[in-house]
């Protein structure tokens, strides 16, 4: 009877277990493709252009080896600065270095509209950097709040 | 005997209760997992979905550039819709041309904004690019001096634009130009320098900025084209690749009937490789 009941708790614990590990994955490992599907959805990345890797690289000064996966949006003209980047980086220390990048990015952009295009300059200034967990979201548009909700709500 | 007959419903009962308790604990267990299963197949069929959605996107780039286009003239330019409606919006034959990014190497481009562009995307790999947003051939001096500590075999300019929008006729312009030509010789003595034509603008800007029309555009050009040259100079004329039937720019290839937007620029490199042999 001991040995019956024991062995019940025993399986009990183990799938209680198992149940939360597995609801903790869904809730804080969310898939960047869904995040992005979300945003295309409901907001869109309207005047943008999907940038790759290597455009990464180049752009951002952001080495793809350290992301485990992305999507960086830019304007598709020079004198507009919007754009949305969504960046899961492989190693939650490499967060401080990308962030740091962004906001050299955010600096260079700010030096370009200063002076030249004033309301873009001041979307630049409205930025929004942030990082959850492995994540980081950058966004530089009007909508910014929206895309923020959706980045959000993925983690919930 | 009583007793243990107790004993053994009492043990009988407890183990019912274990027993359902597990079920209904697995069975709740279950229910979610499937739940969760089957959200994240939604989730992939959207993807698939955007996916499909994307490619059709990219089939379509010429036709949605231009609709989103047609709908900032009707807010900008106060014609009447119809007349928007029925024109429908010309498709350039060169949108998808290619380019070799190695036959720009020892490359420098100096211009304005728009050159500036390749800059700002990183769009050629070894090239150099001089250029300031606003920068006119007036103000050359803030250029002058930059371009021969990298040695260039070629150079392309494309200036002109902030000079029209100053409002200066193509005599003074055509000086101007001749003066930083002198310059830039001393700089790059055997580089080959092209003088590239001024782009066009969509046609909502005209009334906008009658300055920048493209008729003053046409004009400058034409004077830029009988601007004395010596030999390692030559003319290239970048906007024929970008001019509709009207002469206008092609709707949607801007942001704003001006700056040419990122999808564009190969058109331009295209151009350039073709013709400047």
């Amino acid at each position: 009877m001991k040995r019956l009941l024991k062995t019940i708790i025993a399986i009990i614990i183990t799938m209680t277990f198992i149940g939360l590990l597995s609801g903790c994955k869904a809730g804080k490992n969310p898939s960047v493709s869904d995040i992005e599907a979300n945003m295309k959805q409901k907001i869109g990345f309207k005047n943008m252009v999907k940038i790759d890797n290597e455009k990464l690289q180049r752009i951002y000064g952001i080495n793809s080896s350290d992301i485990d996966n992305s999507f960086v949006y830019i304007s598709n003209s020079n004198v507009k600065a919007e754009e949305v980047a969504v960046l899961k980086v492989k190693d939650s220390n490499k967060i401080s270095e990308v962030k740091d990048l962004i906001n050299k990015r955010i600096e260079k952009q700010s030096n370009s509209f200063k002076n030249y295009v004033p309301d873009q300059y001041d979307l630049v200034q409205h930025n929004l950097v942030k990082d959850t967990g492995k994540y980081i979201l950058f966004v530089v548009s009007q909508n910014k709040d929206k895309y923020e909700e959706i980045f959000d709500a993925a983690f919930k | 005997m009583s007793k243990l007959n107790k004993r053994g419903r009492r043990k009988f009962i407890f183990r019912r209760v274990v027993v359902l308790t597990v079920f209904l604990i697995f069975s709740i267990f279950l229910v979610v997992h499937i739940k969760q299963i089957k959200s994240k197949d939604n989730n992939s069929k959207i993807n698939l979905y955007t996916k499909s959605e994307k490619i059709k996107s990219i089939n379509n780039i010429a036709k949605s550039n231009n609709s989103t286009e047609v709908k900032n003239t009707n807010k900008t330019q106060d014609s009447s819709k119809e007349n928007v409606k029925k024109d429908i919006p010309e498709t350039n034959p060169n949108i998808n041309a290619k380019y070799d990014s190695s036959f720009f190497n020892n490359t420098v481009f100096i211009g304005d904004s728009v050159t500036k562009g390749i800059e700002d995307y990183v769009m050629l790999k070894n090239v150099n690019v001089v250029a300031n947003n606003g920068q006119t051939m007036i103000r050359f001096d803030k250029i002058s001096g930059k371009v021969g500590q990298y040695k260039p075999k070629k150079i392309f300019i494309l200036l002109g634009t902030n000079d029209l929008l100053n409002g200066i006729g193509s005599e003074k312009f055509v000086l101007d130009y001749e003066s930083y030509l002198k310059v830039l010789r001393k700089e790059a003595p055997n580089a080959k320098i092209y003088i590239e034509s001024i782009l066009p603008v969509e046609d909502f800007v005209e009334k906008e900025k009658p300055l920048l029309a493209n008729s003053r555009i046409d004009e400058f050009n034409l004077a830029l084209k009988n601007m004395r040259k010596d030999s390692n100079e030559e003319f290239i004329d970048i906007a024929s690749a970008f001019k509709n039937s009207k002469g206008c720019m092609y709707s949607g290839f801007t942001s704003e009937g001006i700056h040419l937007k990122y999808n564009y620029y190969n058109i331009w490199f295209n151009y350039l490789q073709e013709h400047a042999q």
